[in-house]
């Protein structure tokens, strides 16, 4: 598009779309006073006020401190972690998943293949709540708290949940996660500023044992360095449960499996097509080098597939974030069942709180979106 | 004929219908609304035996339903005519304030919260209950303290997670809690060990524990935690018809009070001899049914049709059925229970 256009063309088109901006903002104006006026006439309380008041109610798995005297705006912020570590390990695990059972669907080995095609087809067409319902049921089919599965009497599995060793203080694990962030970004810088002075060695150049180190060896300088004593806590079993240690409740445990492997069998094809879209003739040059099948998918075809990938597997990201709300049917305390749950049925302040959760999750999805977008930007500005 | 209309009310219906509707036109009275449109839309729960259920014959049954039957019957002359709407813990208020739907017979409790808050009006009280706790026999818990560091099964939106922390969180005892909105789910987690009790209104855990299919591995506790006075709600700002509501529930109490049922309602009526008491209530004195907006013979129709309490009350919880649910509170004032009607007259 030419730039050099008449001042008059920019002048209607600036015009033109402040006048649909305006639109825009009068419909939301108009709906939301509408609202408010009928709030009003109902005797229905609104506004936001509520979120300092007392919650009330407990949470059954929290990443933060939370008792039922913190506040709704709390209980919403416990909400929100769960969501996000729902979605993250999910994530995580259905892109480990998903990519292997991917690769395996376009092995040349027969049993292979056809062993993965059919986990993709079993998983892909079972709704997402049947799998969360079958994992819930298989998770409370473990034995009870008295029978518990034990590794070495420190890790224990039942049908209450799997409890875990942890940090006996738990606010150290917010600083060493901190601390690992900042190792890898300063990793990060030092490997950008050798690159910039050193010769240019291609894209073979690999930053990850560098930015591991930073990773690992920062939190350690400061562990040794300060006088802070880290201690193990030991889950044991005392009364109806499990004390010490950490415990990752069934409903995170079937909610995260479900969405992992739901959400993989979608992975696993979009790597199938994004792969089986790199011409054939790559494949013929490769093996007319010399390439084994290994090298020749590592170093050609999945830097090629990658591209193709980004939109689709956003997507299918965008997808698992908002599909842990499922969570509510077998009652995983995330965002919907919090604010979207218990908080909205106890204020009754359904347009708050609906709004509140849909604008989170808006925002989740947003940030995904741009963090891919800007991974898209710099694979296509790398390769093509 | 039964009207079978299953229709399930999503949350976004009301709240779009508070987005979109003219301020205005939510005024007009819902007496006329539901004549026009000929039935009562009624908000149940649908998932209560004993208050609300379809039965095998696919029809609508229990203490909530008769309610919304025993309204329709008193307005518009035919107890068949209402409109059942399942509406969620999370919508119900809304559906109602919003006027998606006319009655909301949900066995809800009546807080000054909900009153002050909601834009919903309460009736009166249907069924006397309160928050009762069922655990599994192996245990053996005795008493509610015993369960001091356990895990409870509770269904959201309900007074029930706020009522369990104001028991087991002033007393410094700790618990954990699992909150399944959908009943069969939140009764399965339990049944299957996930929890060590289940807390609810006591009523329902009786209804409920009556239909498993092995009662004898569970335990109802004695103590009961809070008062829920459940009934019927209407929305607010409408006086006309939160009295049909409330004194059409209050004419089949007083039916029972009187000895009126629904095989010798006919017989009393024409009888010149029955007491003053039993022509008012059944309109063959005074105008006070008149006096609501309907005809004289509201309360008739709502006893002939549907019965007095007490025929309810044995139909769906007595002991013929298979919930059992003794009527402690919920005896007429006269056996020394709670249910007293003002006087009709």
């Amino acid at each position: 598009m030419s730039t050099h256009r008449s001042p008059n063309l920019r002048l209607s088109s600036v015009l033109q779309q402040g006048l649909v901006l305006a639109l825009v903002a009068a419909v939301f104006y108009l709906l939301s006073s509408n609202a408010a006026l009928n709030l009003k006439n109902l005797n229905i309380a609104s506004g936001f006020g509520f979120l300092s008041q007392r919650a009330g109610y407990d949470i059954s798995f929290s990443l933060i401190d939370y008792t039922p005297d913190a506040t709704y705006a709390r209980a919403y912020l416990v909400g929100l972690l769960n969501t996000l570590l729902v979605s993250v390990l999910s994530i995580v695990l259905a892109t480990l998943l998903g990519g292997a059972l991917g690769m395996a669907r376009v092995s040349d080995n027969w049993l292979i293949k056809r062993l993965s095609g059919t986990c993709i087809e079993f998983l892909r067409n079972v709704p997402l709540v049947v799998h969360l319902v079958w994992w819930y049921g298989l998770v409370l089919a473990l034995p009870g708290v008295k029978h518990s599965a034990s590794l070495f009497g420190v890790v224990f599995l039942n049908n209450n949940g799997l409890n875990l060793p942890w940090l006996e203080q738990g606010s150290v694990v917010g600083w060493g996660l901190f601390l690992m962030l900042l190792g890898t970004l300063l990793a990060y810088v030092f490997c950008r500023l050798k690159e910039a002075r050193g010769p240019w060695r291609g894209f073979a150049s690999r930053r990850w044992p560098a930015l591991l180190a930073g990773a690992v060896l920062l939190p350690l300088l400061v562990y040794a360095l300060s006088d802070a004593h880290v201690q193990w806590e030991v889950p044991v079993q005392r009364g109806f449960g499990f004390k010490g240690g950490i415990t990752l409740v069934p409903e995170m445990l079937a909610l995260c499996l479900a969405l992992s492997f739901y959400s993989a069998s979608y992975i696993a094809e979009i790597v199938r097509g994004a792969i089986e879209s790199v011409h054939r003739g790559q494949y013929e040059a490769a093996r007319a080098l010399g390439f084994t099948s290994g090298t020749t998918l590592r170093q050609l075809i999945v830097p090629q597939a990658i591209y193709p990938m980004i939109p689709q597997i956003t997507n299918t990201y965008l997808n698992i974030v908002k599909n842990s709300s499922l969570g509510v049917v077998i009652g995983f305390m995330e965002l919907v069942s919090s604010t979207g749950g218990t908080t909205l049925n106890q204020t009754g302040q359904a347009i708050e709180c609906i709004a509140l959760v849909m604008g989170t999750y808006c925002a989740i999805s947003l940030v995904i979106s741009l963090a891919m977008n800007i991974y898209n930007h710099r694979i296509g500005q790398r390769g093509h | 004929m039964h009207k079978l209309n299953r229709a399930k009310l999503l949350l976004g219906a009301p709240l779009l219908a508070l987005l979109l509707t003219g301020a205005q036109a939510a005024q007009a009275g819902v007496l006329d609304k539901v004549k026009a449109h000929g039935s009562v839309r009624c908000g149940v729960a649908g998932d209560k035996p004993g208050f609300s259920l379809i039965d095998d014959k696919g029809r609508w049954t229990g203490m909530d339903v008769d309610l919304c039957r025993a309204v329709a019957a008193a307005v518009l002359g035919d107890a068949d005519k209402v409109e059942y709407l399942t509406t969620t813990a999370k919508n119900r208020f809304t559906a109602l304030a919003s006027g998606e739907i006319d009655i909301l017979s949900r066995a809800a409790s009546w807080t000054a919260e909900r009153i002050a808050n909601l834009g919903v009006d309460f009736t009166t009280v249907w069924f006397y209950d309160g928050q009762g706790f069922m655990t599994h026999a192996a245990d053996g818990i005795q008493k509610l303290t015993d369960l001091d560091g356990a895990t409870f099964c509770l269904s959201p939106g309900t007074t029930s997670e706020q009522n369990l922390e104001d028991y087991f969180g002033r007393r410094g005892l700790t618990y954990k809690t699992v909150v399944i909105e959908k009943s069969p789910e939140l009764y399965a987690a339990f049944q299957r060990g996930r929890c060590n009790a289940i807390s609810n209104d006591s009523s329902g855990l009786a209804a409920r524990l009556a239909l498993m299919n092995n009662p004898k591995d569970y335990v109802l506790l004695p103590e009961v935690i809070s008062k829920e006075p459940l009934g019927a709600f209407v929305a607010q700002g409408d006086t006309v018809w939160r009295n049909i509501v409330t004194w059409t529930a209050y004419a089949l109490m007083t039916g029972e009070e009187l000895g009126v049922t629904s095989d010798n309602v006919d017989e009393l009526r024409g009888n010149k001899t029955a007491s003053t008491d039993i022509a008012r209530l059944l309109g063959t004195e005074g105008t006070i049914g008149k006096s609501f907006g309907l005809d004289s013979d509201w309360a008739y129709r709502a006893l002939k049709q549907v019965g007095n309490y007490g025929q309810i009350y044995d139909r769906n919880l007595g002991q013929q059925t298979a919930l059992n649910i003794p009527r402690g509170l919920n005896r007429s004032w006269k056996d020394h229970g709670l249910m007293y009607a003002p006087p009709i007259r």
